[in-house]
């Protein structure tokens, strides 16, 4: 079963196709990948990966696009980290969202902004393998490698119309640690996010404008 | 892009810390542009303007699929001239130019030939009758008659009937193409 929710038209079997042949050209960790049958109306892809997090030896994406550029690539290992990278409608986030790890169950805005099927499998791969490579799952959601501190300016900070909710925290060697904080505007709904430096996950009420 | 060949710790390796060279870190700014990069750099101009007009079933301007193929608009014309003469592209004229699309007949009969290859006559047909089933049970399920209608009954965090209403188009889809692929094995014992 797909984790996509809202209109997102049939099951795209050519995205599928390119998307595995980009995993397969683009990532030589890539062992085994298995696409459905053409007419099988829950089709989907899956791809195993030769290394995990931690000590996991292996994990899988599994991959579902659709003819509106709906997606899900789920990633999970068997120890139990999974993340996502989704974009279809939600009504508890932005259409462009990322499941965090440990369980993919909290939703914060996604990192990657493109849109076409050939390009966000290149983005995913690198914030999945950049990630790996530090073998630190909290940095799969990550724009920039390594992770850019922006200071807030201070017009977020001191203005009335930003909530932040600081929504994900990861650590990069030797230095301080950096949170992910979404801002939602209370008026339209409209989430920004970004990195600041020194907060914790959680820290809501302290930072409230 | 830059790509950062210093010695990396392999996790592989842990146990007596051997340094190993792994792979080497590419550090990028944003990992939007570098995905973008990597794909102008892997692809020719001609590979973009075909991957872009295969999804642009709505008449555009030469200007936008020239956008999205980070290709120059000229060449973008000649190619999609080219594509219309060899009937995988519509041209539309527009009161401001011509716009452009995929041809839709092409599209299916590329779909058609697809399933030919990979699925002989009977498949299909058995094929058909499991898609026909799908539909049945999704209707049965939910008391409704087409996916609009599922729709508008759904909670937009219904995970379950969401994806029931996805299953339902995307088997609506395969059922149409099953059904002239079929019909194509038909036309072929007439013609041969």
């Amino acid at each position: 079963m797909s984790y996509l929710t809202g209109n997102t038209g049939p099951v795209d079997y050519e995205a599928l196709q390119r998307i595995r042949d980009i995993f397969r050209e683009y990532e030589p960790l890539v062992t085994q990948s298995d696409i459905g049958d053409r007419l099988d109306p829950q089709v989907e892809l899956n791809i195993t990966v030769g290394d995990g997090f931690g000590e996991c030896p292996r994990g899988r994406f599994d991959i579902v696009w659709t003819e509106r550029d709906c997606y899900n690539f789920h990633y999970t290992e068997s120890d139990g980290i999974d993340f996502r990278f989704d974009r279809h409608p939600d009504p508890h986030a932005p259409e462009k969202h990322f499941h965090e790890p440990p369980d993919a169950n909290t939703r914060v805005p996604s990192c990657i902004e493109v849109e076409p099927a050939d390009i966000v499998t290149l983005a995913v791969l690198k914030c999945w393998r950049t990630a790996l490579n530090q073998d630190d799952p909290t940095l799969v959601n990550t724009r920039s490698n390594p992770p850019d501190v922006v200071v807030l300016p201070e017009p977020w900070l001191s203005c009335q119309r930003w909530r932040c909710t600081v929504t994900s925290l990861g650590r990069l060697g030797g230095e301080s640690p950096k949170s992910l904080a979404a801002y939602t505007s209370p008026t339209d709904g409209t989430v920004r996010p970004t990195h600041i430096r020194g907060w914790a996950c959680g820290d809501v009420s302290r930072h409230r404008c | 892009m830059y790509f950062g060949w210093e010695l990396y710790v392999c996790k592989r390796n842990r146990g007596p810390y051997r340094i190993m060279p792994a792979d080497p870190i590419e550090t990028y700014d944003d990992v939007n542009e570098a995905a973008v990069a990597d794909w102008t750099n892997e692809t020719t101009t001609r590979e973009r303007i075909k991957t872009v007009i295969r999804r642009t079933t709505e008449p555009t301007p030469a200007s936008e699929i020239a956008e999205q193929a980070r290709a120059s608009e000229p060449v973008v014309r000649d190619e999609l001239t080219e594509l219309t003469e060899l009937g995988l592209v519509e041209t539309i004229d527009g009161g401001q130019g011509a716009l452009y699309k995929r041809n839709d007949q092409m599209y299916i009969y590329q779909q058609v030939l697809k399933l030919h290859d990979e699925y002989s006559e009977d498949e299909l047909i058995e094929r058909l009758q499991g898609l026909k089933q799908t539909l049945q049970d999704i209707r049965t399920k939910y008391h409704v008659e087409s996916p609009a209608e599922l729709a508008q009954q759904l909670d937009p965090d219904d995970q379950e009937g969401w994806d029931d209403h996805t299953t339902w188009q995307t088997a609506q889809k395969n059922l149409y193409l099953a059904k002239v692929a079929i019909s194509f094995y038909d036309a072929r014992k007439m013609v041969a």
